[in-house]
C-alpha cells in the first residue's frame, strides 16, 4: 500500500507565566504559541495514520496511531509534550497515512494574558524541497520579526541546512545561519529577532539550502514562516516556497471593504540575477480589469502592491493577478484592517502565498460556521474566495460541499451563482448550505472537524483562499487569518 | 451502557483533586455551593467514567456549554510523555448549564483534560507544580476529576 506522508511542523511554546495567572500584555513577538493541525482525508477509502512527533533535534520519533479517519472527514490533532512549557518546547510532526491527506497548521497564542487574538494559519507539506524561499523576511521592520522553522523532509537521515538573508534593497547577503546534524522530521528553528548579524529594521528574503549530512547531496526541507508584531499583537503565518512563477493570482483584492479591509501583495524577485517586469491587474468582482501597476524589481527585490494605492476603487473587492516577464516571482497576499480599530489591537491581520496553479478539486480541512456562538467569541466562522484562473464557466458548474468530521456532507451544495469568467472571483460560506450547517463542524459532544470540497468540471482551473475568523468584541469586526485550500 | 446520575441536593464542593490548576485558584465555598452538585456516572464494564465542575474565572460562575476534552497520553523510554488531543475523537462532552459534566465509557488510561477548543480558546488543567495534570483511570473507575476555575485564551 503506498504511503502519501505529510509533514507538519509543530510548536507548542508556553510561558511561565501562563502557569501563574498573570496578566501579560504580549505582542505577536513575545506571545508563544502552540500549534494544533487540521487534517482532512482526501482520498477514496478510511484512512490509516501515524503521527510521529519530533522534539526539535530529536532523533528518535514518538509514534502515535491516529484514529481512523473515513475518507472526506477531518480533524485536528494537538500535539504536546508534558512538562515542557516552563522552558518552552519546538518540535515538528510528520503524520504518515494509506490514504492522501492535506493539512493545515493553526497557531495558537496561550499564556492567560495573551493579546494575540490572530490565530496564524499555514499549509502543511505533502513533500519538501531543495532551495526553499522564505519570500519575506523582517526585523524591527514596521514593528514585525519573522520566526521560520526548517524541518528535514528526507525520509531519513541527518541534515545540514544553510540559510542566506538577503536584503531587498539593495540586494545583497546579508547574513548566513547554519545548523547542522538535523534529524529527519525534526526542526530547527530561526528567529530573526535573534540574529546579531541581520540589522534592525531589514527587509528582504531567505533562502534555505540543505544537504545529507558529511555529504554534498542536496536534500529535502519544509519551512513554515510567522510574522510577528513587536509593538501590536500581530501575527500570522506563511509556507515557504520553491522557485517561483510568472504568473501568481490573489483570490482577494480589498480596498477599504468590507470593514476597512484592505489588501497588500508581497512580490519577491525570486532570481538572484535577472530582474522581473511585474504587472499587478486588479479585477473587479465581474472581471473586468480596474486597475494596474507596472514595475521594474531588480533581482532578489521585492515590491509591495496595495490596492488602494494602486487605484484599486475605494470601497470595492475583487481580485489580482500578478505577472512577470524575465525572472520569475512569488507573491504573499496580506489582508489588514486600514486603521486598528483599537489602539495597538488589530483585527485582520492574515498572509496567505499566492496560488501559481489552480486545480479543478480542492479540499481544505479547516472550516467552521457558527450562527449561535459568533459573538460570545467561542466558535469561528469561514470564508471562503474561490477564484477561476481557467478558461470561462457556467453558474453552477463550480461545487462546494462541505463535509462533516466523518466526511458526509452537510446542508445542501453551494455553487456560483452567475457565470465565472477567468480571473472572476465569487465568495461562499457553509451558512450557504442550509440550517444543518448552522453549527458546522461542531458537534453536541464537544467533538469538531469539518472541511469543505471545491470541485469544478474537469479540466477547470480553481484556486481558493479560507478564512476562518473570530469575532472581536471590542469593535464589531473580526480577527482572521488565510489559507490556500489544496489540490489533493 | 452507561447511566447519567444527577445528585439532587448536594450544597458541598465536589473536593477539589490534589495537585489541582495551579493557574485557576480553587472556588471558595460560597462560589462552588451555586454550582457543586455532582454529576455521576457509571461506565460500562471495564470501561472508565470522569465527572467534574468547571468555572470561569472571570465571573467565577460555572462554564456553560463548554467542550470538555481529553486528550490521550502516551509514553516511549525515558522521553517526556505526549499527550494528543484528536478534535473529532477524543473524548469529550460539553459542561451543563450549571457547569458540570461526566464522560462514560472512556478506555482505562492516562489522560491529560482540555476544556475549550484546541483551535480557538482553550486551557489545560495543570498540577501544583505547573505540569499538566495527568489522570490515570483504572477500568470500572468513576474517576471525581474535582473543581477547576478556567479562562480560556
Amino acid at each position: 500500500m503506498k504511503q502519501k506522508v505529510l509533514r507538519a511542523g509543530i510548536a507548542a511554546l508556553s510561558l511561565a507565566t501562563s502557569l501563574v495567572g498573570v496578566a501579560k500584555a504580549d505582542t505577536g513577538y513575545t506571545a508563544t504559541f502552540s500549534t494544533a493541525v487540521a487534517y482532512m482525508n482526501v482520498g477514496t477509502g478510511t484512512a490509516h495514520m501515524t503521527l510521529s512527533y519530533y522534539p526539535e533535534n530529536t532523533v528518535t520519533p514518538i509514534n502515535i496511531t491516529l484514529a481512523d479517519l473515513p475518507a472526506g472527514g477531518s480533524s485536528t490533532i494537538f500535539a504536546s509534550s508534558v512538562g515542557t512549557l516552563p522552558d518552552g518546547f519546538k518540535g515538528s510532526g510528520v503524520i504518515s497515512s494509506d490514504q492522501p491527506i492535506v493539512a493545515t497548521l493553526v497557531q495558537i497564542s496561550s499564556g492567560s494574558g495573551t493579546t494575540v487574538k490572530n490565530r496564524p494559519l499555514s499549509n502543511g507539506f505533502a513533500s519538501g524541497a531543495t532551495g526553499v524561499l522564505v519570500a519575506t523576511v523582517l526585523k524591527e521592520r514596521n514593528n514585525t520579526n519573522t520566526r521560520f522553522a526548517v524541518q528535514n523532509a528526507e525520509a531519513s537521515g541527518n541534515i545540514d541546512v544553510t540559510v542566506r538573508f538577503y536584503s531587498a534593497s539593495p540586494f545583497a547577503l546579508v547574513s548566513t545561519q547554519t545548523a547542522t546534524g538535523i534529524p529527519a522530521g525534526a526542526a530547527k528553528y530561526f528567529d530573526v529577532g535573534t540574529i546579531a548579524s541581520i540589522p534592525s529594521n531589514f527587509s528582504g528574503s531567505a533562502r534555505v539550502d540543505a544537504v545529507k549530512s558529511g555529504t554534498s547531496t542536496a536534500a529535502v526541507v519544509a519551512v513554515t514562516a510567522l510574522e510577528l508584531g513587536t509593538a501590536n499583537a500581530n501575527a500570522s503565518s506563511f509556507e515557504g516556497t520553491s522557485g517561483g512563477a510568472n504568473t501568481i493570482y490573489m483570490p482577494s483584492a480589498l480596498c477599504n471593504a468590507p470593514g476597512e479591509s484592505n489588501t497588500a501583495y508581497a512580490i519577491q524577485n525570486a532570481s538572484d540575477s535577472a530582474s522581473a517586469s511585474v504587472t499587478v491587474s486588479y479585477r473587479s468582482l465581474a472581471g473586468a480589469e480596474v486597475a494596474r501597476k507596472d514595475a521594474t524589481i531588480a533581482a532578489g527585490g521585492k515590491l509591495s502592491s496595495v490596492a488602494c494605492s494602486d487605484g484599486f476603487p475605494n470601497g470595492t473587492s475583487g481580485s489580482a493577478v500578478i505577472t512577470s516577464s524575465g525572472a520569475p516571482i512569488v507573491a504573499m497576499l496580506k489582508v489588514y484592517n486600514q486603521t486598528p480599530p483599537n489602539g495597538a489591537v488589530y483585527g485582520l491581520y492574515t498572509a496567505a502565498l499566492g496560488a501559481t496553479s489552480g486545480s479543478n478539486k480542492l479540499y481544505a480541512p479547516f472550516v467552521r460556521w457558527t450562527d449561535t456562538q459568533w459573538t460570545a467569541t467561542t466558535r469561528q466562522r469561514s470564508y471562503i474566495a474561490i477564484q477561476n484562473i481557467g478558461g470561462a464557466l457556467n453558474a453552477g458548474q463550480v461545487t462546494v460541499k462541505f463535509l462533516d468530521k466523518n466526511g458526509a456532507q452537510v446542508g445542501s451544495t453551494v455553487s456560483n451563482a452567475a457565470a465565472l469568467g477567468a480571473g472572476q472571483k465569487f465568495s461562499v460560506n457553509p451558512s450557504q448550505a442550509g440550517s444543518a450547517a448552522t453549527e458546522f463542524g461542531y458537534y453536541s459532544d464537544g467533538t469538531s472537524g469539518g472541511g469543505m470540497l471545491i470541485e469544478g468540471p474537469s479540466g477547470s482551473q480553481l484556486v481558493a483562499v479560507v478564512r476562518v475568523a473570530t469575532y472581536n468584541a471590542d469593535n464589531g469586526a473580526m480577527f482572521g487569518e488565510d489559507y490556500l485550500a489544496t489540490a489533493p | 451502557m452507561s447511566a447519567l446520575v444527577m445528585t439532587a441536593c448536594a450544597a458541598t464542593p465536589t473536593a477539589a483533586p490534589a495537585g489541582g490548576n495551579k493557574a485557576s485558584a480553587y472556588p471558595t465555598p460560597a462560589q462552588a455551593a451555586t454550582v457543586a452538585v455532582a454529576k455521576i456516572v457509571t461506565p460500562t464494564s471495564g470501561k472508565a467514567a470522569a465527572h467534574g465542575v468547571i468555572i470561569s474565572a472571570d465571573n467565577g460562575k460555572p462554564l456553560v456549554n463548554t467542550a470538555i476534552r481529553l486528550a490521550e497520553v502516551y509514553r516511549q523510554g525515558n522521553s517526556d510523555p505526549i499527550y494528543v488531543l484528536n478534535t473529532a475523537s477524543s473524548p469529550g462532552t460539553m459542561s451543563d448549564g450549571t457547569g458540570r459534566y461526566a464522560i462514560s465509557d472512556l478506555t482505562p488510561r492516562e489522560y491529560v483534560m482540555f476544556v475549550g477548543d484546541p483551535t480557538f480558546a482553550y486551557t489545560v488543567i495543570r498540577a501544583e507544580d505547573g505540569k499538566e495534570k495527568i489522570w490515570s483511570l483504572a477500568a470500572n473507575q468513576v474517576m471525581n476529576m474535582g473543581i477547576f476555575t478556567v479562562t480560556l485564551k
